[in-house]
């Protein structure tokens, strides 16, 4: 009899543990009461879903702002020997991949190749099986002069990655990688500010990171019992205090359908005010959270 | 005696079931879900759950100025043809599927920085006694550089 029940308690942990697995873990299961408050018409909402934009879309809001290639920005891919940790190696991949897409931007071909290398051997020592991570090296290497093809490739790969490790149970170092690309890339951001004349449209859309950060915090809540992710969710919560000083009032949306060219598009305008010091003070905790990672 | 053995058969198949049920979301979502993004670039982030009849999700995601994004929403035939909205954060409907399209995706240009939430439904439609279909139900957002 005995047996029996260590049998069914056997049972139960593997089935548990092995769809613990697979499960997608950037899901808020519990969170239902957020979810009714967000959308009172909704009776139950069963998942929410935090995506955080691609350091591929965040880095373009430098080229927008015209200002020239400055690598002392990036994080050396030779110091990717360094990270040894699991949380190292997450936040650096995602560093790194904010790395690439500014170099990708800056049709930077020789850094480009040198940093996806860094993201390949960080990938392979997080365990993510080459067919997942990996071959895209190859297909990199036939494709450098194609600066569309390399965004497919970088895509490719970090979706890769996202997958893997959510089907195995690593969904907190998934959103670990995420946040590393979005610091890096806000990084970037404030620093090239910094050194350029007033650039309104690049501080405006520093200043837009704000809708960003509260998804990213949304992802990483997610991960609560895990102490690296409480780590970072401490210092994006004292980001997040500094971005509540900026000011962000939109216009009402109207949405028109552009039958020509077959879109619809979604109109509106955001009028922003972000003053010098609370500027400095996200460069700096921007920064700050950055250091500590690199 | 009967019993224990009823409850090992008992719980070792549902949990088996729904660890199957998952394993068989990630390959739907590779396999059919992501060719739907084409030409758009996906962002990398997958969202991917098992739903039943009536239950919502919901995608919080900030949508940048002057890119084009195609949001898709598929899902495995057995829980039917899925509906989503999308609100901005004051709640007000932006899109809603079942007045615009029968497509499973939608293509918009944002022409500011902006939070959108894209909510889906999985459609009741069985009667109350009958057995509650699950399915894998998967949201992917792609964008496209201006």
């Amino acid at each position: 009899m005995k047996a029996l029940y260590l049998l069914i308690f056997g049972v139960i942990i593997i089935f548990t543990s092995c769809n613990n697995a697979t499960e997608s873990p950037d899901v808020l299961v519990e969170n239902i009461e957020e979810a009714s408050l967000s959308n009172p018409n909704v009776k139950t909402v069963k998942e929410i879903f935090y995506n955080v934009p691609s350091p591929m879309e965040i880095s373009s809001m430098l080229t927008k702002a015209e200002v020239s290639y400055n690598p002392e920005f990036l994080n050396s891919f030779k110091k990717v020997s360094k990270y040894t940790t699991m949380e190292e190696m997450a936040t650096n991949l995602g560093i790194y991949g904010a790395d690439l897409s500014y170099n990708r931007l800056y049709d930077q071909i020789q850094e480009s190749v040198n940093y996806f290398s860094a993201i390949k051997k960080l990938s392979d020592n997080l365990g993510i099986p080459q067919d997942q991570g990996g071959n895209a090296a190859e297909r990199l290497e036939s494709n450098l002069e194609n600066r569309d093809s390399l965004l497919n490739i970088i895509s490719q790969t970090y979706s890769n990655t996202d997958q893997y490790l959510k089907q195995n149970d690593r969904g907190s170092t998934a959103a670990l990688i995420i946040m590393g690309g979005w610091i890096e890339a806000l990084y970037i951001a404030t620093q090239i500010s910094t050194q350029t004349e007033k650039n309104q449209s690049l501080l405006n859309s520093i200043a837009e990171q704000k809708f960003s950060l509260q998804n990213l915090i949304g992802l990483l809540s997610n991960y609560k019992d895990d102490e690296t992710v409480v780590k970072y969710l401490d210092q994006l919560n004292n980001l997040n205090v500094v971005y509540d000083k900026v000011e962000i009032e939109q216009s009402k949306n109207t949405v028109t359908t552009d039958t020509l060219k077959g879109i619809t598009i979604i109109d509106n305008t955001n009028s922003i005010i972000i003053d010098e010091e609370t500027f400095v003070e996200i460069m700096t905790i921007v920064s700050d959270i950055r250091n500590s990672i690199i | 005696m009967k019993k224990i053995l009823f409850t090992l058969l008992t719980v070792s198949l549902l949990l088996g079931s729904t660890f199957q049920a998952q394993a068989q979301c990630k390959k739907f979502t590779k396999k059919v879900c992501l060719p739907t993004l084409q030409p758009y670039t996906y962002n990398g982030q997958l969202n991917s759950a098992i739903l039943g009849e009536g239950d919502v999700a919901e995608l919080l995601l900030t949508f940048h100025k002057d890119y084009k994004y195609r949001i898709s929403v598929c899902s495995q035939e057995m829980i039917g043809d899925l509906q989503f909205k999308i609100f901005d954060t004051k709640k007000n409907l932006i899109f809603d599927k079942a007045k615009n399209t029968d497509k499973s995706y939608w293509d918009f240009l944002a022409k500011s920085t902006q939070q959108l939430i894209i909510q889906v439904t999985v459609p009741e439609e069985v009667p109350k006694n009958a057995v509650l279909k699950t399915g894998c139900v998967t949201i992917l957002v792609g964008f496209l550089e201006e």
